[in-house]
């Protein structure tokens, strides 16, 4: 498509374990931490930009689905379709903790559709499920004792009777 | 610790969520509504004053089914034990406010009144408003109108607001109304930074209605009536930056149509019931329209083009996709239209309008046109034809794309089914023809019948 050229400026990251990526400017740009280094260098960026927060793993990921969103949007036919697709198999390719690491590096990097997307994909598990089943899901230990579970169930009584759940 | 086995970490029992920082973990409960975040205090400790710190709340009443009075208790309950009382996003739906007689509950009309009030805040970007009580028009709304900060209101339900005293909403990029009664008064004057306007009315519509804004970008106009009462009405348009218009026109009579070019337009999507009246404006809908991109012709749009066959059509000389609906297959009409898209490289048809139509149009047949459409021997890449039925025009309009279409690089064919026996018989069938082009390559399927 028109308006990426071939000679588009390319920008280099590089991860906690000292991998390098090249970036296109216009990726990078949806990178707002990474943007906000670019614009605040004088000069052109030209060494690798570090990113002592995240790690190869998870910046790959991101390169990926950022990559693809690009390709979808500039494509005139049946974008939207293919990137539901690609979006449902980018969150059921991640393991829980890897889902968890992702959310922490888009955080950092502040890529904002891509946290909006994977904390939405943490809420729909969350949704129409018991307390237990949401427990079990991520293994988060309850430290109430009985008596306070039950103190506060009573407490917050309109949240807890009569809703119905999967 | 360091990370040094993962694996050995996924096991269950590990808690992989928690670890969250509050301010991720508070922005998931944002996603969900309220009452499926308030019961995430009961996860663990961690858990429990998360809730307090959400500014997005999202309440409705249809989703239990819970009495009004247990609906206006869990909101007070919610809102009174925020930690910082600005509310940034609030979606509220009230469908069930009236009791047995039709009268307005005044417990919950109260209640909804000091919602309104806590919500219509310095903070507030997001609102999202349904009512269904019978036309009518609250004063505590009005601060909804003046809400400096909102940057996107949807309003749905049988709000008349006609009533409203006063719009002033320097923010507001996002406006829908989903309502059943139409809006006479120049309501988005008030909203200097409107771009995208959505509106849908069900119920009456008034005679005039008149878009007057230099920012809107994105202008869709749903009207759906019962086709037998149509109300006779003007729409006049004053956009000069429009990028995006839908218009779905089918149940009211539109005498007049005033219209200045729309420039930036990059897509149009019409839907216009073929009444004598609207046929007389349509072309000049359509020269406003000539620099769009993308246009997409609804079944009856198409109608009418087929009803009246010297319409004068502009050149759509940036038209790049061409999505066309038809009840009857009309291959005189598709001919006219490449005509005029010299640059056309996508080209969607579809046969699936309805049967009211298809038996009052008569059949039309094949006629080879004097000479090939430009864009097809130079532009056209892709050619998708849903619903195709093998009749004779189909298959002669078939036969005539691929051997003109120099450069055509995917020929979709979506059978309708009962008209092959299998996807080889439509391929074998195509196989045949002669093809202008070396790089086309040919998928066929035959739809189920869930998809017609």
């Amino acid at each position: 498509m028109s308006g990426i050229s071939d000679t588009e400026r390319m920008i280099t990251l590089k991860t906690v374990e000292g991998t390098l990526f090249d970036v296109k400017s216009s990726i990078a740009k949806d990178i707002k931490t990474v943007q906000a280094f670019i614009d605040d260098s004088d000069d052109d960026v030209t060494s690798p930009i570090p990113l002592p927060n995240v790690f190869t793993r998870e910046l790959s990921r991101i390169l990926d689905y950022l990559n693809n969103h690009h390709r979808f949007r500039s494509d005139i036919e049946k974008a939207d379709e293919e990137m539901a697709r690609y979006d449902a198999e980018f969150a059921k390719s991640m393991s829980h903790e890897e889902l968890k690491a992702l959310i922490l590096a888009a955080n950092y990097l502040n890529v904002k559709d891509l946290l909006e997307f994977l904390n939405q994909t943490v809420a729909d598990v969350i949704q129409n499920k018991s307390v237990e089943f949401v427990r079990n899901f991520f293994g988060i230990e309850n430290d109430y004792t009985p008596e306070e579970e039950e103190k506060l169930r009573n407490e917050n009584e309109w949240a807890f009777n009569g809703v119905e759940q999967d | 610790m360091a990370e040094t086995s993962t694996a050995s970490k996924r096991s269950m029992g590990t808690d992989i969520i928690s670890s969250l920082p509050n301010s991720l973990l508070c922005h998931i409960l944002s996603f969900l509504p309220t009452l499926y975040a308030v019961r995430t205090s009961i996860l663990s400790r961690q858990w429990r004053h998360l809730w307090k710190d959400l500014q997005v709340f999202d309440f409705d009443d249809t989703e239990h089914n819970w009495s009004n009075e247990r609906f206006a208790s869990f909101i007070d309950a919610v809102l009174s034990q925020l930690r910082f009382p600005h509310i940034r996003n609030l979606s509220l739906s009230c469908q069930r406010g009236l009791d047995d007689d039709k009268v307005i509950d005044d417990a919950i009309d109260n209640a909804i009144g000091r919602w309104i009030r806590a919500a219509a805040g310095p903070c507030l970007q997001e609102m999202i408003l349904y009512f269904n009580y019978e036309e009518f028009y609250p004063d505590y709304v009005d601060g909804i109108f003046t809400c400096a900060s909102l940057v996107s209101l949807t309003l749905g339900g049988d709000l008349d607001l006609n009533d409203i005293p006063w719009v002033y909403l320097p923010l507001l990029k996002d406006l829908t109304l989903l309502l059943g009664v139409s809006v006479e008064h120049d309501f988005i004057s008030g909203c200097p930074a409107l771009e995208n306007l959505y509106i849908d009315y069900y119920g009456s519509l008034y005679p005039k209605i008149h878009f007057l804004s230099p920012s809107l970008k994105r202008l869709s106009l749903f009207e759906v009536r019962e086709f037998d009462d149509p109300i006779i009405s003007e729409i006049q348009m004053d956009t000069p930056n429009l990028e995006y218009l839908r218009i779905f026109l089918t149940g009211s009579c539109v005498t007049t149509l005033v219209i200045s070019d729309f420039p930036k337009i990059r897509e149009a999507c019409l839907e216009i019931a073929p009444l004598d009246e609207h046929v007389a404006w349509l072309p000049k809908l359509l020269q406003a329209l000539s620099k769009t991109k993308i246009l997409d012709f609804g079944w009856w749009t198409t109608e009418c083009l087929v009803e009246a066959p010297n319409l004068h059509l502009p050149e759509f000389s940036c038209v790049h996709e061409l999505s066309l609906c038809y009840s009857n297959f009309n291959s005189g009409v598709l001919i006219k239209l490449l005509c005029c898209c010299p640059k056309l490289q996508l080209l969607e048809i579809d046969i699936n309008g309805v049967q009211y139509f298809r038996d009052q149009t008569p059949q039309s047949s094949w006629t080879q046109p004097a000479s090939v459409p430009s864009c097809v021997m130079s532009h056209l890449n892709i050619f998708e034809f849903t619903s195709y039925s093998d009749s004779s025009e189909e298959r002669e309009f078939l036969a005539y794309i691929l051997q003109n279409a120099l450069v055509l690089k995917r020929l979709i064919i979506y059978a309708k089914i009962g008209s092959f026996e299998k996807e080889e018989h439509i391929l074998s069938e195509i196989s045949v023809l002669p093809r202008g082009s070396s790089i086309c390559q040919v998928e066929a399927r035959i739809l189920t019948s869930m998809e017609v």
